[in-house]
């Protein structure tokens, strides 16, 4: 049954992640999900100190609010101070992780919270912190966090995919580009801190890149490409955990590399097919 | 030299636009009149895009004003439609022709609903305007530039503007696509739409516009294409260069050099 915890956690957290990941491989903004997803570490220890307690609602609030910060952040380098965006990016997350792992290590003693927990996840104990109904309470949390998610992309679909495909046509329409902007920005950061806890503030960032990656190789249709993001998730996390139960390493490493090895084989088939293919259509990049 | 006129469609009173203190627009002053195709003229940097997105509001003025229809933007945004450039967007996005001519009946209201069969019935109208009707389902990443330029000008028909700034829709195009735009857009004309173009082949701006922008950061001139466009204003709006071009295009015509399709 422990097994099943296990892979169901990491279903959750990948598809919660492939589905806002589409966006923003789309949007050309995949290290804007890097960097969100270590700058909300000085977040969620502030909101742990000040609250005392690891209730998700407080660690989701001190989250969100850096996740926001530092798309604000990096928004102000770029644009006020003239840096390059990849630069602005590198910049603004290290500092703020930086200054979470400070507030971790200096307050060591009197926070539950370990480093190893925060940057590499502790999935495996997953099944130990059960809630209502004996199901785990991640499990309870992130498939909340997952009918959420759907029913952002479902409600706001065509907004997101206007301000996506063609922003200045958008805002020429009027439509607030922002509003999309942070919205998505801010559902990336409560994703991110909702899956610290099983696969930590570094993997994390595998699940956002690499399952929408795959789904961009193999279709060129939105509604396809988000449904195969989430398939290419789930089956990460359940060739995972398989992969580090033979291994006996880290499950979370273990799904994480999976979604690679989905990417390489993908990459290596289109390649192949493409080379063998005397077809026509391929002239077009079809 | 500037015509003005009265009951502009569009004016723009003392707009200057700058990047980082440098001006990419100084002090440009014109009024533009209803149902004409008009062309803006000038070299490359020399602010055409830019003039074309402040109207647009999407620059910031460091001074002066716009006005279309006599109003602010934000009260006429449904009777304006924009063209960005075609190379602006990344066309291996993964959405069809449909997808992105329906982008155009999207607007702030009616964002969160679903769009109404009307709404598809008037994108696929737009796309038979510009012969694309039988690529409706076709993913963009397989369409040639010429057929991207369609669908971005059917996006456009499909807002059902009365003001459409279009910037640079002939670019990397076909003869057949630029003349099948051009019918279409004299054709909407004359049903009293007002067309910007922002264009820089001048071979045929005296067969395309009424009335002719010519503009190098400052305005160099506003009014009728024949006032207008003429070689004393164009060497000022290209500064010599033109000069060169013309003598190499006179020597070719003169020596009888062949001229060869790619």
């Amino acid at each position: 049954m422990d097994a099943f915890w296990i892979i169901l956690t990491g279903a959750l957290v990948a598809s919660c992640c492939a589905l806002l990941g589409c966006f923003l491989v789309l949007r050309k903004m995949t290290m804007v999900g890097d960097a969100i997803s270590h700058a909300v570490l000085p977040g969620i220890v502030i909101a742990y100190l000040l609250a005392q307690s690891r209730a998700s609602i407080t660690l989701l609030i001190g989250a969100a609010v850096f996740g926001v910060l530092i798309t604000l952040l990096i928004e102000t380098l770029h644009k006020q101070g003239k840096m390059q965006l990849d630069a602005a990016i590198g910049l603004s997350f290290t500092l703020l992780f930086a200054i979470g792992v400070i507030l971790i290590s200096s307050f060591t003693g009197q926070v539950d919270l370990d480093q190893d927990c925060v940057l590499y996840g502790e999935i495996a104990y997953i099944p130990l912190d059960l809630g209502w109904r004996a199901i785990p309470r991640q499990v309870w949390v992130l498939g909340i966090l997952l009918m959420s998610i759907v029913l952002f992309i479902q409600i706001g679909y065509r907004g997101l995919f206007i301000t996506t495909f063609d922003e200045t046509f958008a805002a020429s329409l009027g439509i607030s580009t922002l509003f999309w902007h942070y919205a998505l920005m801010s559902a990336v950061s409560f994703t991110t801190v909702l899956s610290f806890e099983s696969v930590g503030a570094i993997l994390v960032v595998a699940f956002l890149v690499g399952p929408a990656s795959v789904a961009y190789l193999l279709t060129d249709k939105l509604p396809q490409m988000l449904i195969l993001a989430v398939l290419a998730g789930i089956l990460a996390s359940i060739g995972g955990y398989f992969l580090a139960v033979a291994i006996n390493g880290s499950i979370a490493g273990a799904m994480a590399s999976v979604i690679g090895i989905e990417f390489g084989l993908v990459l290596g088939i289109k390649k192949i097919r493409r080379l063998t293919s005397k077809a026509p259509q391929s002239v077009f990049g079809g | 030299m500037v015509q003005h006129i009265d009951n502009p469609v569009v004016e723009l009173h003392n707009v200057t636009v700058a990047y980082q203190q440098k001006p990419v627009l100084w002090n440009i002053d014109y009024t533009l009149p209803e149902g004409n195709l008009i062309g803006i003229i000038g070299p490359n940097g020399s602010g055409k895009t830019t003039m074309i997105k402040a109207m647009m509001g999407l620059l910031p003025l460091s001074s002066g004003y716009t006005k279309i229809f006599g109003k602010d933007l934000d009260d006429v945004r449904s009777r304006v439609s924009y063209v960005p450039q075609r190379g602006s967007v990344d066309w291996d996005f993964p959405a069809n022709v449909l997808d992105v001519v329906l982008m155009g009946r999207s607007k702030p209201k009616n964002i969160f609903k679903r769009l109404t069969s009307q709404d598809r019935a008037i994108a696929l109208e737009c796309l038979r305007k510009v012969k694309m009707e039988n690529f409706v389902k076709r993913q963009i990443s397989q369409l040639s530039g010429g057929q991207q330029q369609r669908v971005f000008l059917a996006r456009a028909l499909a807002q059902e503007a009365d003001l459409y700034l279009m910037d640079e829709p002939f670019v990397g195009v076909d003869m057949a696509t630029e003349q099948a735009i051009i019918d279409l857009l004299k054709e909407m004309r004359e049903k009293g739409k007002t067309i910007l173009v922002v264009h820089h082949d001048l071979q045929t701006v005296k067969d395309y516009f009424d009335w002719v922008v010519l503009l190098n950061t400052r305005l160099v001139a506003s009014g009728k294409t024949e006032d207008v466009f003429q070689s004393e204003l164009l060497n000022e709006t290209y500064g010599g260069k033109l000069n060169i071009l013309s003598q190499v295009s006179n020597l070719l015509k003169a020596k009888g050099h062949p001229v060869r399709e790619k």
